[in-house]
């Protein structure tokens, strides 16, 4: 009372209802007040709000008198409320003791738990019914955590250095052995050049202590300063009493879930340990009560567990998880959060919050993050597939994801057959940093040695590439470039197919399949995103199949697909390009053109009978791309005017009449690419519609771009391709843009402002401005975004750019980002 | 073949032990002029000490051999020090950690309290490392390396804990293992 008159009162019970303002008494407390004020039942606690840590700065960083009186006021509360006494041995109150700041930061002080026990008690909890074991293991958590959290010290030191008087505390439980390992811990610490006490008063003192510093911790400062923080704002201290799951057999604790955390289905999930306190679930000797199961628990408690959990999503607006211990009957909530979940679990639940009324279809967008979309869309092996596939090898499994693609034993070679648009898998003994550019480039990774904490292992995670260690069965021969799995020997390039989840390498290249958006709750959010966007994402697929998985996700947009890309996975590459190489000499012989007519008609039939109602448009090969300078052997001896788009006659009309032959009436669009002028574009649409084919172009220089009404007068389709046009305008090579890592880095060097593929110079978004603005007018006018990050998309987006073509694994994603794009 | 300079030693040993990278990263990473590491990388690919490929710095057979003689003669006296096979068995012990911290946040997409838990374990590396700085000043670099990366990952940027194009926190840990190691002339285990 006499605090409060002097107009001085820095503790507060967190039932008070002055606590819920954050500012002054930190989040958690502020969390605390809010559920104790719904009606849900936790442990006993006060705060101290940041006014005692001004005073504690004034003090000269001591916690000084007055305020050391309240605390223990406020513990004399505690012991009043717990039935328990702060120090005594009989019944000893133990307390947790948290920071708690406004805003959470890196830094500052994590929790200490079970402060208030000493040898006397330890040794009274030992006649209990955990025993010695049981009762060392919870006086030890607490110094353990001490010496770590407010002393700063390595708590595997301390316990190495007091192995000899625990060992014979654990075997003998009596007064001389437990006070003989409070004495070794008190002095290994001393020891150390620090000041301790067994004594809990000052024990909680100090741990106050701590809290009020690492406000002060460099990392804090640095935190705070980055997000203009003020230094001067403060943290609260909250200590609460801890409640016990071993006091009797109606005692326990566990971890619910309000919606479960794999499928994101709404009902009651978790672990109920009778008998034992939460941080001692390791133990596995108790079996947990599953709490889905609605028969296993007391009808009592499970009626708690459905209205608490009702009140808690109704304050926080999401699923949440509760770690919760049942003290002789009663049941606490010890600490409750939005729950940690799946990435179908997220998406579930962000649907069925929608439906419940309780979040807006924005806000459902905003609760799943772009990574949990990408986990749920990537490509996975069709099973009846893998059902019929041959195992070769099985290794351990690292970094989830199916890859398939030619299995390549040197990470150079890799990055070179990537490059130049193959599948590619790289297969090591073992891998080490000079990888890394193969690593980049390859679509999955297997080493014959290692552990899931190699090398190969952390950053084919980190880079998120299916990953696959340790497979043994494989010895790989890098001088012969051979690789050899039980007596039969691969030349590299053999067709391999891996699922880095289970560890399996199979022969031959398994098809994948788009499996996001056959996920019924994907498919609602994605909608959702499609209504805020107004966009529409086009796929670019790499083979007939891919075109025809795409299709079959049920998302009628259009395709667009590389007739390179076609006779890629048709397998007739390499024939045609020389056939190319062949058709573009001055001195060529004639009939070539039938030639490139039949392979471009085979490998562009099955597209363009299977492509159901959904547009396809096919990208025309160009001779001048940086892929056909390295698919062309001697490709700089070709006549300069093969290069030109229409410089060669019978080159074009060659293709024209095999994918005019391949449509056999349907229709279909062919798209040339490398013009830079109107005249040249009439030109081709010309000669395409007497093919019987649709014309449209994409622009990959800034003449055709600073032409682009003219070209949308024109009445086709026009794609740009944005990531030649910032290249160009760059000036930079392909290899630079196929690495944006190191533009990332030349930028954080301020070589350069910004890496203009994340981040569109001013310059380009000049040039763009027009079109942008003709898109949003709604003209046929597309992005052609491959390799391109998905904030540059999101820009686009925002300047007016309605119509977008990513290669189908990153379709999902992109109409989520879209949707979550808030138009400026 | 002449044993290296103080100067020389730093800079090739950067790049011993990054593998590959330019006189940048390497400058950077070894706290030296980028000037003066330009210098000693240009003389040294001129004696056939290392390779130039991309712009990207590679050590040579002799140029390894050149730092490992240099660990040899600037530690030999250290590899007999009680107080330094001690520190690096503490060190052992809490590189486990980290691994394991490492391999549990990317198992749960970067969990922030395991994150808490794994940056702890690099701030107690930092604090034994300024053990170790009377008897080896250059180990400072790794003390500003370790602290300049966790700012970045207290400020959200998740890809300084472990992706290996960065200088991220394992990134560069990886490389202060493989100098203890080569300090106190032992072999790493696989």
């Amino acid at each position: 009372m006499q605090m409060t008159i002097m107009g001085n009162s820095f503790v507060r019970e967190v039932t008070d209802c002055d606590v819920e303002d954050a500012l002054r008494f930190g989040g958690k407390a502020s969390g605390l007040a809010k559920m104790a004020r719904a009606g849900i039942p936790i442990p006993p606690a006060f705060v101290i709000g940041v006014d005692g840590f001004h005073e504690f700065r004034a003090n000269g960083g001591k916690v000084g008198e007055a305020l050391l009186a309240q605390v223990h006021e406020a513990i004399d509360r505690l012991e009043t409320q717990s039935g328990r006494l702060f120090g005594d041995k009989d019944r000893p109150l133990l307390v947790s003791v948290r920071s708690g700041a406004a805003v959470s930061m890196p830094g500052m002080m994590d929790t200490v738990l079970n402060l208030g026990l000493t040898s006397a008690s330890a040794l009274i909890l030992a006649d209990g019914v955990g025993g010695s074991d049981f009762a060392l293991d919870t006086w030890l958590r607490f110094w353990r955590m001490f010496s770590d959290i407010v002393l700063g010290l390595d708590p595997s030191e301390l316990m190495s250095a007091i192995k000899a008087p625990e060992a014979a505390a654990r075997k003998e439980r009596n007064q001389a052995t437990f006070g003989a390992l409070e004495c070794a811990i008190v002095a290994h610490i001393e020891g150390q050049g620090e000041q301790v006490s067994a004594d809990p008063a000052g024990q909680l003192k100090q741990a106050i202590e701590a809290v009020f510093r690492s406000w002060d911790s460099a990392r804090a400062k640095a935190y705070r300063k980055h997000h203009g923080i003020s230094d001067d704002l403060g943290t609260a201290v909250t200590v609460q009493a801890m409640v016990f799951g071993n006091a009797d057999e109606n005692s326990g604790s566990g971890v619910a879930f309000t919606r479960n955390p794999n499928d994101g289905r709404r009902a009651l999930y978790g672990e109920y340990l009778i008998g034992r306190q939460g941080e001692d679930l390791v133990s596995g000797t108790h079996t947990p009560i599953d709490l889905s199961d609605s028969k296993a628990l007391d009808p009592v408690l499970r009626q708690a567990f459905e209205k608490h959990s009702k009140t808690l999503e109704a304050l926080y607006l999401d699923a949440v998880d509760i770690e919760f211990t049942v003290e002789a009957g009663k049941l606490y909530f010890l600490q409750v959060r939005p729950a940690k979940r799946t990435a179908t679990a997220a998406i579930k639940i962000a649907e069925d919050l929608v439906e419940e009324g309780a979040i807006t279809k924005q806000a459902a967008l905003r609760r799943v993050s772009i990574e949990q979309v990408r986990k749920v869309s990537r490509p996975a092996f069709d099973e009846e597939e893998v059902a019929r596939a041959a195992l070769l090898a099985r290794g351990l499994g690292s970094s989830p994801g199916h890859a398939s693609g030619a299995a390549v034993l040197d990470a150079d070679r890799a990055a070179d057959r990537a490059l130049a648009g193959e599948n590619v898998i790289l297969l090591r003994p073992t891998t080490s940093p000079q990888d890394i550019r193969g690593m980049l480039a390859a679509n999955g990774i297997i080493t014959a040695r290692g552990g899931a904490l190699s090398h190969a292992a952390v950053v084919s995670r980190a880079l998120d590439r299916p990953c696959i260690v340790g497979c043994d069965a494989i010895s790989v021969d890098p001088n012969r470039k051979t690789f050899t799995i039980g007596g039969a020997t691969y030349p590299e390039g053999t067709q391999i197919s891996m699922d880095g989840g289970t560890g399996m390498v199979f022969a031959g290249a398994l098809q994948l399949k788009a499996a996001g958006a056959g996920l019924p709750s994907l498919k609602r959010l994605l909608d959702w995103a499609d209504e805020k966007s107004h966009a529409t994402v086009w796929v670019s697929p790499k083979s007939s199949e891919e075109l025809v998985e795409a299709a079959n996700a049920g998302v009628r947009t259009g395709n667009l697909a590389s007739v390179t890309d076609l006779i890629i996975a048709k397998g007739s590459v390499s024939q045609f390009v020389e056939l190319t190489a062949a058709i573009g000499r001055v001195d060529a012989p004639p009939g070539l053109g039938g030639d490139i007519r039949s392979i471009v008609h085979d490998a562009c039939a099955p597209a363009l009978l299977s492509n159901p109602q959904a547009p396809l448009w096919l990208r025309l090969p160009r001779v001048s791309s940086d892929r056909a300078r390295r698919l062309i052997d001697n490709w700089e001896e070709l006549p300069a005017g093969f290069f030109l788009p229409l410089g060669s006659t019978s080159y074009l009309q060659a293709m024209l009449d095999g994918i005019a032959a391949a449509a056999g009436g349907k229709e279909a669009g062919v798209l040339i690419g490398g013009i830079s002028c109107v005249a040249e574009f009439a030109a081709f649409q010309q000669k395409a519609r007497t093919a019987g084919l649709q014309a449209g172009a994409v622009i990959n220089n800034v003449m055709a771009l600073d032409d682009v009404l003219r070209f949308v007068d024109l009445g086709s389709p026009i794609w740009i391709d944005i990531a030649d046009i910032v290249r160009t305008v760059c000036g930079f090579p392909i290899e630079v843009q196929q690495s944006l890592d190191v533009l990332d880095q030349y930028a954080k060097e301020e070589l350069i402002p910004v890496n203009p593929f994340r981040k569109l110079p001013i310059y380009v978004t000049n040039l763009l401005a027009e079109a942008a603005s003709a898109a949003d007018r709604g003209a046929a006018l597309g992005i052609e975004a491959g390799g391109i990050p998905h904030e540059m998309l999101a820009k686009l987006h925002r300047m007016g750019f309605r119509r977008f073509s990513v290669p189908v694994g990153r379709r999902d994603e992109l109409r989520f980002v879209l949707g979550r794009s808030d138009k400026e | 073949m002449t044993a290296l300079s103080e100067d020389e030693f730093l800079v090739l040993n950067g790049a011993h032990l990054k593998k590959m990278a330019s006189a940048k990263e390497l400058a950077r990473a070894v706290g030296v002029d980028a000037a003066l590491a330009q210098a000693v990388l240009d003389a040294a690919a001129e004696k056939g000490l290392l390779m130039v490929a991309e712009g990207k710095y590679l050590l040579l057979p002799d140029g390894t051999n050149a730092v490992h003689k240099f660990y040899s003669a600037a530690y030999g006296p250290l590899r007999s020090n009680e107080s330094v096979l001690a520190w690096y068995e503490r060190f052992e012990v809490i590189n486990d950690q980290f691994i394991k911290q490492v391999s549990e946040w990317q198992s749960t997409d970067g969990d922030d309290r395991i994150q808490g838990r794994l940056i702890k374990t690099v701030e107690r590396l930092t604090k034994n490392i300024q053990e170790l700085t009377p008897l080896i000043p250059r180990y400072n670099i790794y003390v500003d390396r370790f602290g300049t990366s966790v700012a970045l990952v207290d400020q959200g940027e998740k890809d300084y804990v472990c992706k290996p194009t960065l200088d991220s926190v394992h990134n560069v840990w990886f490389e202060f293992h493989e100098d203890i190691l080569s300090v106190i002339g032992r072999p790493r285990d696989t």
